[in-house]
């Protein structure tokens, strides 16, 4: 997320981009959800939350972005890759072959 | 898409690490692919 942060940035700043395109290199799929195994690594509630916490922030900044920024979704688009859609939800491109899901957690 | 004569990698775009994302300049539009290595989705 730091690097799609950072490139964002770099987008921003650049006078000779006026848009940009976020496409995934996987066919079949947008973004498949967090890496599970990363969670899984995570030693204490609060390395969870300062995960989630960076990540909001930085789905802010490109909310928040000065330029247009449009999403192409072909094909799986979940969990966090949802709410990457959500993101784009007023300039988002999507074909026919794609399928969101969302899986809600309660705190137990 | 029809590729002009300005599609170029983005260098001057280019973080200082980049392995999750390519991106290249299209036609004045930054085209950014998500394409971690060593995943299949």
């Amino acid at each position: 997320m730091e690097e799609f942060a950072e490139i964002l940035k770099n987008i921003e700043n650049n006078s000779s981009v006026s848009s940009a395109v976020l496409i995934s290199g996987k066919p079949g799929n947008f973004i498949a959800g967090a890496d599970i195994s990363m969670i899984q690594n995570f030693k204490t509630e609060d390395d969870g939350y300062k995960i989630s916490k960076d990540c909001h922030r930085i789905l802010n900044e490109i909310a928040g972005s000065k330029k247009p920024v449009v999403a192409a979704i072909q094909g799986t688009c979940l969990g966090g890759g949802l709410e990457v859609y959500f993101l784009f939800r007023f300039y988002p491109i999507i074909t026919n072959s794609h399928r969101f899901s969302l899986i809600l957690l309660k705190n137990i | 898409m029809f590729l002009s004569a300005q599609q170029q990698p983005l260098r001057s775009l280019a973080t200082a690490v980049e392995k999750h994302f390519k991106t290249k300049i299209v036609d004045n539009v930054a085209v950014v692919t998500l394409d971690s290595p060593q995943v299949k989705v």
